[in-house]
């Protein structure tokens, strides 16, 4: 089904068309909230707060940008107030790593650090060590294969600065890996 | 390129495919195994990159969240629904203070009045010929009034709407630059 026939329906009351959409673009937003939050439990319910922003708001959404654009602004701005109300002063510039739930990660403990054999393991801790600037829009960027035009319309953020700090953050994580292993071993 | 080797924004575009012309890199890469160990690295970055975060949303997700969504259970604390009733509360308050202190009719022909002073706009005259009269704006006037508060208070609504992204957005900005 298409986007613009999908939204009429549940715009019309349809139900099954909405949970359609969710099960559609679940997977997109719990990428965003996991990784800016960093935090299993919150989640889950940030994602259900995303989806019903998006019921609520399907009806002003002008389909200038696409569907999964708008969806990931929406969760995105739903993050950032979260941390805003967590942590106040968390999200600022200065901070070089929001060491926010390094306790609350199932990968930061002191025993499963040094039992880390695995690059996959290592990437996966790093990013949620990387200032939360940069794992949004590597996230975006990598595993919800958006372009730099759509992030910048889902952060509010100039497409030079999507551009540049994607690229700081992929330097970040080649850093930390190169610092973990030689390069021959990766 | 005036290193011998290639930069990492070098390699990060020419693995977005970014570059005009990526067989200048390909020629470089091929005798060059500084920048082919760079370049494995970033590749096995990338692939990482893309596999999905270790989290997922349970089986029922989408049903329970289009469960929520459709009972219509807002939250009463909702900004949105706040912002309705105190836009209710102040219109109401404005109506009652203007309706104590002001005799809009009058006020009303005044101003008409004294706009088209030119053509002696007889406000009485155009009262009388439409059976305006006093008793009758007394009569509807209440029906005026809400209408006006709901107009308003729709106006209103969407204006603090969008008042509220734009000061998001502009926070959002200012933080993440």
């Amino acid at each position: 089904m298409q986007e613009t026939q999908l939204i009429k329906k549940i715009l019309d009351g349809d139900k099954e068309s909405f949970r359609v959409l969710v099960d559609e673009y679940k997977n997109l937003a719990a990428a965003i909230v996991y990784r800016v939050v960093k935090n299993r439990d919150d989640t889950q319910d940030l994602c259900q707060e995303v989806f019903i922003k998006v019921y609520q708001n399907l009806g002003s959404f002008q389909q200038k940008s696409k569907l999964s654009t708008w969806i990931t602004r929406i969760a995105y701005n739903t993050c950032f107030n979260y941390l805003e109300k967590k942590r106040p002063g968390l999200l600022d510039e200065n901070s070089p790593t929001d060491s926010f739930t390094a306790a609350e990660t199932s990968f930061s403990s002191p025993e499963i650090f040094t039992q880390e054999k695995n690059t996959s393991e290592i990437i996966q801790r790093e990013i949620l060590n990387m200032p939360v600037k940069y794992r949004a829009i590597i996230t975006m960027y990598h595993y919800n294969s958006m372009n730099y035009q759509e992030i910048s319309q889902a952060t509010g953020l100039p497409e030079g600065t999507v551009k540049s700090h994607l690229f700081r953050g992929r330097q970040f994580l080649k850093d930390k890996l190169l610092s973990q292993y030689a390069p021959e071993e990766i | 390129m005036n290193s011998p080797h290639l930069s990492d924004y070098d390699i990060q575009d020419y693995l977005d495919h970014n570059l005009n012309n990526p067989a200048l890199v390909d020629e470089h890469l091929a005798s060059c195994s500084v920048c082919r160990e760079k370049l494995a690295v970033y590749s096995e970055l990338y692939v990482e990159l893309s596999a999905p975060a270790p989290f997922s949303l349970p089986e029922n997700f989408a049903s329970s969240a289009a469960d929520t969504a459709f009972s219509g259970k807002k939250s009463f604390f909702n900004p949105g629904f706040l912002n309705v009733i105190l836009i209710i509360m102040v219109t109401v308050a404005v109506i009652a203070v203007t309706q104590r202190y002001f005799d809009f009719q009058t006020v009303g022909k005044d101003v008409v009045d004294s706009m088209v002073p030119q053509i002696n706009f007889n406000t009485d005259a155009i009262a009388d010929n439409f059976s305006f009269s006093v008793d009758s704006w007394e009569k509807y006037k209440i029906w005026f009034y809400c209408a006006a508060a709901i107009v308003f208070t729709f106006l209103m609504e969407n204006l603090l709407s969008r008042g509220r992204l734009l000061w998001k957005k502009t926070m959002m900005c200012l933080i993440l630059k």
